[in-house]
Protein backbone atom coordinates (compact mmCIF):
# COMPACT_ATOMS: atom_id res chain seq x y z
CA UNK A 1 0.00 0.00 0.00
CA UNK A 2 1.20 3.17 -0.85
CA UNK A 3 0.33 7.22 -0.58
CA UNK A 4 1.34 10.14 -2.58
CA UNK A 5 3.44 12.81 -0.76
CA UNK A 6 5.68 16.08 -1.67
CA UNK A 7 8.95 15.94 -1.00
CA UNK A 8 10.93 19.37 -1.86
CA UNK A 9 7.86 20.40 -4.40
CA UNK A 10 8.01 16.95 -6.07
CA UNK A 11 5.73 14.21 -5.89
CA UNK A 12 6.32 10.90 -4.89
CA UNK A 13 5.13 7.90 -3.73
CA UNK A 14 6.14 6.12 -0.27
CA UNK A 15 4.55 3.31 1.34
CA UNK A 16 2.03 3.86 4.07
CA UNK A 17 3.69 4.17 7.46
CA UNK A 18 6.39 5.54 7.61
CA UNK A 19 7.38 8.75 9.37
CA UNK A 20 9.58 11.77 8.44
CA UNK A 21 12.91 10.42 9.43
CA UNK A 22 12.23 7.03 6.84
CA UNK A 23 11.36 9.88 4.22
CA UNK A 24 14.63 11.64 4.63
CA UNK A 25 16.67 8.42 4.54
CA UNK A 26 15.03 7.94 1.36
CA UNK A 27 15.07 11.13 0.23
CA UNK A 28 17.82 13.39 1.33
CA UNK A 29 19.55 11.79 4.14
CA UNK A 30 21.90 14.56 5.10
CA UNK A 31 19.21 16.56 5.48
CA UNK A 32 19.03 18.49 8.82
CA UNK A 33 16.03 20.05 8.61
CA UNK A 34 13.01 18.46 8.59
CA UNK A 35 9.33 20.68 7.82
CA UNK A 36 6.66 18.69 7.43
CA UNK A 37 3.31 20.89 6.41
CA UNK A 38 5.14 23.66 7.31
CA UNK A 39 5.91 23.10 10.95
CA UNK A 40 9.41 21.87 11.87
CA UNK A 41 9.51 18.18 12.84
CA UNK A 42 11.84 16.01 14.70
CA UNK A 43 11.55 12.64 12.79
CA UNK A 44 9.20 10.74 14.41
CA UNK A 45 6.48 12.03 12.71
CA UNK A 46 3.65 9.60 10.98
CA UNK A 47 3.62 10.57 7.29
CA UNK A 48 0.38 10.35 5.22
CA UNK A 49 -1.83 10.95 1.83
CA UNK A 50 -0.87 14.28 0.80
CA UNK A 51 1.82 15.65 3.21
CA UNK A 52 4.04 18.15 1.94
CA UNK A 53 7.78 17.60 2.97
CA UNK A 54 10.77 19.82 2.70
CA UNK A 55 14.20 18.19 3.62
CA UNK A 56 16.60 21.22 4.20
CA UNK A 57 20.60 20.96 5.04
CA UNK A 58 21.43 23.95 7.20
CA UNK A 59 23.23 26.68 4.74
CA UNK A 60 23.42 24.84 1.76
CA UNK A 61 22.62 26.55 -1.60
CA UNK A 62 20.35 24.63 -3.62
CA UNK A 63 21.75 23.87 -7.51
CA UNK A 64 20.58 25.22 -10.08
CA UNK A 65 18.44 22.26 -10.89
CA UNK A 66 17.33 21.83 -7.63
CA UNK A 67 15.77 25.40 -7.21
CA UNK A 68 14.60 25.88 -10.77
CA UNK A 69 12.33 22.86 -10.07
CA UNK A 70 10.78 24.83 -6.53
CA UNK A 71 10.67 27.59 -8.57
CA UNK A 72 8.81 25.18 -11.00
CA UNK A 73 6.51 24.13 -8.85
CA UNK A 74 5.38 27.38 -7.25
CA UNK A 75 4.50 28.96 -10.54
CA UNK A 76 1.04 28.42 -12.91
CA UNK A 77 1.95 25.29 -15.07
CA UNK A 78 3.80 26.48 -18.31
CA UNK A 79 4.83 29.55 -16.96
CA UNK A 80 8.32 29.43 -15.96
CA UNK A 81 9.85 28.03 -19.29
CA UNK A 82 8.91 31.36 -20.77
CA UNK A 83 10.05 33.01 -17.99
CA UNK A 84 13.60 31.90 -17.81
CA UNK A 85 13.92 32.41 -22.05
CA UNK A 86 13.42 36.14 -21.72
CA UNK A 87 15.28 39.47 -21.46
CA UNK A 88 14.30 42.06 -18.63
CA UNK A 89 16.34 45.18 -18.74
CA UNK A 90 15.93 47.60 -15.90
CA UNK A 91 16.69 51.54 -16.39
CA UNK A 92 17.71 53.11 -13.39
CA UNK A 93 17.75 51.06 -9.59
CA UNK A 94 15.99 52.87 -7.56
CA UNK A 95 12.92 53.05 -5.40
CA UNK A 96 11.31 51.15 -8.86
CA UNK A 97 14.20 49.48 -10.08
CA UNK A 98 15.40 47.57 -7.84
CA UNK A 99 12.08 46.43 -6.87
CA UNK A 100 11.13 45.04 -10.37
CA UNK A 101 14.85 43.50 -10.65
CA UNK A 102 13.86 41.25 -7.34
CA UNK A 103 10.60 40.47 -8.52
CA UNK A 104 12.02 39.52 -11.72
CA UNK A 105 14.95 37.43 -9.87
CA UNK A 106 12.24 35.63 -7.58
CA UNK A 107 10.34 34.59 -10.52
CA UNK A 108 13.47 33.00 -12.01
CA UNK A 109 14.02 35.25 -15.10
CA UNK A 110 16.50 34.03 -17.53
CA UNK A 111 18.50 37.50 -17.66
CA UNK A 112 18.37 40.63 -16.20
CA UNK A 113 20.07 43.95 -18.06
CA UNK A 114 20.56 46.22 -14.87
CA UNK A 115 21.81 49.81 -15.62
CA UNK A 116 21.88 52.97 -13.13
CA UNK A 117 25.41 55.42 -12.51
CA UNK A 118 24.82 55.47 -8.73
CA UNK A 119 25.95 54.86 -5.42
CA UNK A 120 23.44 53.77 -2.31
CA UNK A 121 23.29 56.54 0.24
CA UNK A 122 20.99 56.86 3.53
CA UNK A 123 18.16 58.29 2.04
CA UNK A 124 17.38 55.57 -0.41
CA UNK A 125 16.75 53.47 2.26
CA UNK A 126 13.26 54.79 2.97
CA UNK A 127 11.80 52.93 -0.08
CA UNK A 128 14.88 51.37 -2.31
CA UNK A 129 15.75 47.74 -1.96
CA UNK A 130 18.99 48.22 -0.39
CA UNK A 131 20.79 48.12 3.34
CA UNK A 132 22.88 49.91 5.78
CA UNK A 133 25.58 47.89 5.50
CA UNK A 134 25.72 48.27 1.32
CA UNK A 135 25.61 52.65 1.89
CA UNK A 136 28.29 53.69 -0.51
CA UNK A 137 28.57 50.73 -2.96
CA UNK A 138 27.32 51.46 -6.73
CA UNK A 139 23.87 50.00 -6.68
CA UNK A 140 24.40 47.50 -9.75
CA UNK A 141 27.17 46.33 -7.45
CA UNK A 142 24.72 46.08 -4.42
CA UNK A 143 21.84 44.92 -6.22
CA UNK A 144 23.71 42.25 -8.12
CA UNK A 145 24.83 41.06 -4.45
CA UNK A 146 21.13 40.83 -2.91
CA UNK A 147 19.83 39.33 -6.25
CA UNK A 148 22.51 36.52 -6.27
CA UNK A 149 21.04 36.34 -2.81
CA UNK A 150 17.56 35.34 -4.07
CA UNK A 151 18.43 33.10 -7.15
CA UNK A 152 22.19 32.70 -8.06
CA UNK A 153 21.52 31.41 -11.54
CA UNK A 154 20.04 34.43 -12.93
CA UNK A 155 22.18 35.79 -15.22
CA UNK A 156 22.82 39.60 -14.26
CA UNK A 157 24.05 41.81 -16.63
CA UNK A 158 25.04 45.25 -14.88
CA UNK A 159 26.07 48.76 -16.83
CA UNK A 160 27.10 51.12 -14.36
CA UNK A 161 26.76 54.51 -16.27
CA UNK A 162 24.86 57.52 -17.00
CA UNK A 163 22.22 56.21 -20.02
CA UNK A 164 22.08 58.48 -22.64
CA UNK A 165 20.50 58.43 -26.60
CA UNK A 166 23.74 57.18 -27.70
CA UNK A 167 24.11 54.05 -25.65
CA UNK A 168 20.27 53.13 -24.61
CA UNK A 169 20.35 50.68 -28.12
CA UNK A 170 23.82 49.46 -26.98
CA UNK A 171 22.44 48.55 -23.41
CA UNK A 172 19.05 46.96 -23.90
CA UNK A 173 18.84 46.16 -27.14
CA UNK A 174 18.83 42.72 -26.55
CA UNK A 175 15.62 42.40 -24.09
CA UNK A 176 12.04 41.75 -24.84
CA UNK A 177 10.70 44.03 -22.41
CA UNK A 178 12.27 47.38 -20.69
CA UNK A 179 11.26 48.97 -17.89
CA UNK A 180 12.08 52.72 -16.90
CA UNK A 181 12.43 53.09 -13.47
CA UNK A 182 14.22 56.52 -13.23
CA UNK A 183 13.49 59.28 -10.45
CA UNK A 184 14.22 62.75 -11.64
CA UNK A 185 11.65 63.45 -15.00
CA UNK A 186 14.40 64.66 -17.54
CA UNK A 187 15.85 60.78 -17.35
CA UNK A 188 12.77 59.54 -18.07
CA UNK A 189 11.44 61.26 -20.87
CA UNK A 190 15.18 60.76 -22.49
CA UNK A 191 14.82 57.07 -21.97
CA UNK A 192 11.23 56.71 -23.53
CA UNK A 193 11.78 58.89 -26.18
CA UNK A 194 15.15 57.49 -27.06
CA UNK A 195 13.54 53.94 -26.76
CA UNK A 196 11.02 54.75 -28.84
CA UNK A 197 13.18 55.82 -31.79
CA UNK A 198 16.31 53.28 -31.20
CA UNK A 199 14.14 50.16 -29.92
CA UNK A 200 11.05 49.91 -31.91
CA UNK A 201 10.02 46.16 -31.12
CA UNK A 202 10.33 46.63 -27.24
CA UNK A 203 7.52 47.16 -24.95
CA UNK A 204 8.39 49.90 -22.72
CA UNK A 205 6.81 50.05 -19.25
CA UNK A 206 7.53 53.33 -18.02
CA UNK A 207 5.77 54.60 -14.46
CA UNK A 208 5.23 58.46 -13.92
CA UNK A 209 2.66 59.45 -10.68
CA UNK A 210 3.62 57.51 -7.94
CA UNK A 211 4.53 59.96 -4.99
CA UNK A 212 2.48 60.54 -1.55
CA UNK A 213 -0.49 58.01 0.22
CA UNK A 214 -2.87 57.97 -2.21
CA UNK A 215 -5.01 55.01 -2.27
CA UNK A 216 -3.28 51.95 -4.44
CA UNK A 217 -6.05 51.41 -6.56
CA UNK A 218 -5.01 54.88 -7.99
CA UNK A 219 -1.91 53.39 -9.51
CA UNK A 220 -2.91 52.22 -12.62
CA UNK A 221 -1.13 51.05 -16.20
CA UNK A 222 -2.01 53.90 -18.90
CA UNK A 223 -1.52 52.25 -22.55
CA UNK A 224 -0.20 55.43 -24.60
CA UNK A 225 0.52 53.19 -27.79
CA UNK A 226 0.27 49.67 -28.44
CA UNK A 227 3.63 48.87 -27.15
CA UNK A 228 4.38 51.96 -24.69
CA UNK A 229 2.66 51.91 -20.76
CA UNK A 230 2.54 54.37 -18.06
CA UNK A 231 1.91 52.84 -14.63
CA UNK A 232 1.22 55.34 -11.99
CA UNK A 233 -1.65 57.85 -11.63
CA UNK A 234 0.17 60.45 -13.55
CA UNK A 235 -0.48 63.37 -11.12
CA UNK A 236 1.35 63.08 -8.29
CA UNK A 237 4.76 63.84 -8.27
CA UNK A 238 7.34 64.12 -6.17
CA UNK A 239 7.78 67.19 -4.59
CA UNK A 240 8.56 68.82 -1.03
CA UNK A 241 5.46 67.91 1.00
CA UNK A 242 4.76 65.15 -1.46
CA UNK A 243 7.37 62.22 -0.48
CA UNK A 244 8.40 58.78 -2.23
CA UNK A 245 7.10 55.99 0.20
CA UNK A 246 7.62 52.78 0.06
CA UNK A 247 4.45 51.24 0.26
CA UNK A 248 3.21 53.27 -3.23
CA UNK A 249 6.39 53.13 -4.97
CA UNK A 250 6.31 49.07 -4.25
CA UNK A 251 2.70 49.14 -5.65
CA UNK A 252 3.95 51.37 -8.56
CA UNK A 253 6.88 48.84 -8.90
CA UNK A 254 5.10 45.63 -8.50
CA UNK A 255 2.42 46.47 -10.81
CA UNK A 256 5.22 47.62 -13.48
CA UNK A 257 6.76 43.95 -12.80
CA UNK A 258 3.75 42.40 -13.62
CA UNK A 259 2.77 44.04 -16.50
CA UNK A 260 6.75 42.74 -17.43
CA UNK A 261 5.45 39.26 -17.40
CA UNK A 262 2.45 39.63 -18.56
CA UNK A 263 3.90 40.77 -21.82
CA UNK A 264 6.40 37.89 -21.72
CA UNK A 265 3.69 35.75 -21.65
CA UNK A 266 2.43 37.27 -24.22
CA UNK A 267 -0.90 38.59 -22.79
CA UNK A 268 -2.73 42.03 -23.19
CA UNK A 269 -3.47 44.58 -21.15
CA UNK B 1 -8.86 67.67 -41.27
CA UNK B 2 -9.97 65.78 -37.87
CA UNK B 3 -7.21 65.32 -35.37
CA UNK B 4 -7.51 62.34 -32.44
CA UNK B 5 -6.12 63.37 -29.44
CA UNK B 6 -5.96 61.48 -26.43
CA UNK B 7 -4.26 63.07 -23.02
CA UNK B 8 -3.17 61.24 -20.11
CA UNK B 9 -3.23 61.87 -16.34
CA UNK B 10 -3.29 65.78 -15.58
CA UNK B 11 -3.18 66.60 -19.63
CA UNK B 12 -6.24 65.05 -19.57
CA UNK B 13 -7.73 68.41 -17.71
CA UNK B 14 -7.38 70.66 -20.35
CA UNK B 15 -10.02 68.56 -22.41
CA UNK B 16 -13.62 68.81 -22.49
CA UNK B 17 -14.97 67.21 -19.35
CA UNK B 18 -11.42 65.46 -18.53
CA UNK B 19 -11.89 63.08 -21.30
CA UNK B 20 -9.23 60.97 -22.19
CA UNK B 21 -9.70 61.29 -26.38
CA UNK B 22 -11.19 64.12 -28.07
CA UNK B 23 -11.55 64.95 -32.12
CA UNK B 24 -10.61 67.88 -33.16
CA UNK B 25 -10.96 69.92 -36.50
CA UNK B 26 -7.69 71.55 -37.59
CA UNK B 27 -6.45 73.36 -40.36
CA UNK B 28 -4.33 72.09 -43.21
CA UNK B 29 -0.67 71.97 -42.38
CA UNK B 30 -1.57 72.33 -38.61
CA UNK B 31 1.50 70.78 -36.24
CA UNK B 32 0.73 68.88 -33.11
CA UNK B 33 1.56 71.98 -31.37
CA UNK B 34 -0.93 74.01 -33.17
CA UNK B 35 -3.49 71.24 -32.32
CA UNK B 36 -2.21 71.06 -28.29
CA UNK B 37 -2.75 74.78 -27.97
CA UNK B 38 -6.30 74.89 -29.43
CA UNK B 39 -6.95 73.09 -25.81
CA UNK B 40 -5.10 75.12 -24.06
CA UNK B 41 -2.30 72.75 -23.49
CA UNK B 42 1.09 74.71 -22.15
CA UNK B 43 3.90 73.75 -24.37
CA UNK B 44 6.32 72.41 -21.80
CA UNK B 45 3.92 70.14 -20.23
CA UNK B 46 3.63 66.93 -22.51
CA UNK B 47 7.50 65.99 -22.59
CA UNK B 48 6.52 62.81 -24.55
CA UNK B 49 4.41 62.96 -27.84
CA UNK B 50 3.38 60.08 -30.44
CA UNK B 51 1.74 60.35 -33.50
CA UNK B 52 0.05 57.43 -35.22
CA UNK B 53 1.47 55.96 -31.87
CA UNK B 54 5.51 56.81 -33.15
CA UNK B 55 7.36 59.22 -31.18
CA UNK B 56 6.89 62.91 -32.33
CA UNK B 57 7.30 66.65 -31.55
CA UNK B 58 5.46 69.88 -31.35
CA UNK B 59 6.75 70.95 -34.53
CA UNK B 60 5.46 67.99 -36.61
CA UNK B 61 2.83 68.34 -39.31
CA UNK B 62 -0.21 66.63 -38.97
CA UNK B 63 -2.59 64.87 -41.41
CA UNK B 64 -6.03 64.19 -41.87
CA UNK B 65 -7.10 60.53 -39.45
CA UNK B 66 -3.46 61.06 -37.40
CA UNK B 67 -3.67 60.42 -33.85
CA UNK B 68 -2.04 62.65 -31.42
CA UNK B 69 -1.10 61.09 -27.69
CA UNK B 70 0.52 62.81 -25.34
CA UNK B 71 1.62 62.73 -21.37
CA UNK B 72 3.63 64.45 -18.74
CA UNK B 73 6.57 62.89 -17.48
CA UNK B 74 6.16 63.28 -14.05
CA UNK B 75 9.55 63.18 -10.92
CA UNK B 76 9.22 60.16 -8.69
CA UNK B 77 10.94 56.75 -8.47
Amino acid sequence: MTIQIMVNEREVEVSTGNTLDAVRAAFKPDADLLVLNGHVGDGGESIAEGDEIVLLRRGEVPDAHELESLLVARHTPGIHGKVKASRVGVAGLGGLGSQVAIAMARMGIGRLVLADFDVVVPSNLNRQQYFVDQIGMRKVDALSETLQRVNPYVAIETHDLKLAPRNVHEVFGSCDVLVEAFDRADQKEMLINTALDRLPDTPIIAASGLAGHEPSATIGIHRVSPRLFVVGDLQTEARPGTGLMAPRVGVAAHTQANLALRLLLGEEE
Amino acid sequence: MVITVKLFGNLRNYLPEKATLCSAEAADGSTVGDVLDSFGVPRDKPRVILVNSYRSRVEHVLEDGDVVAAFQVLPGG
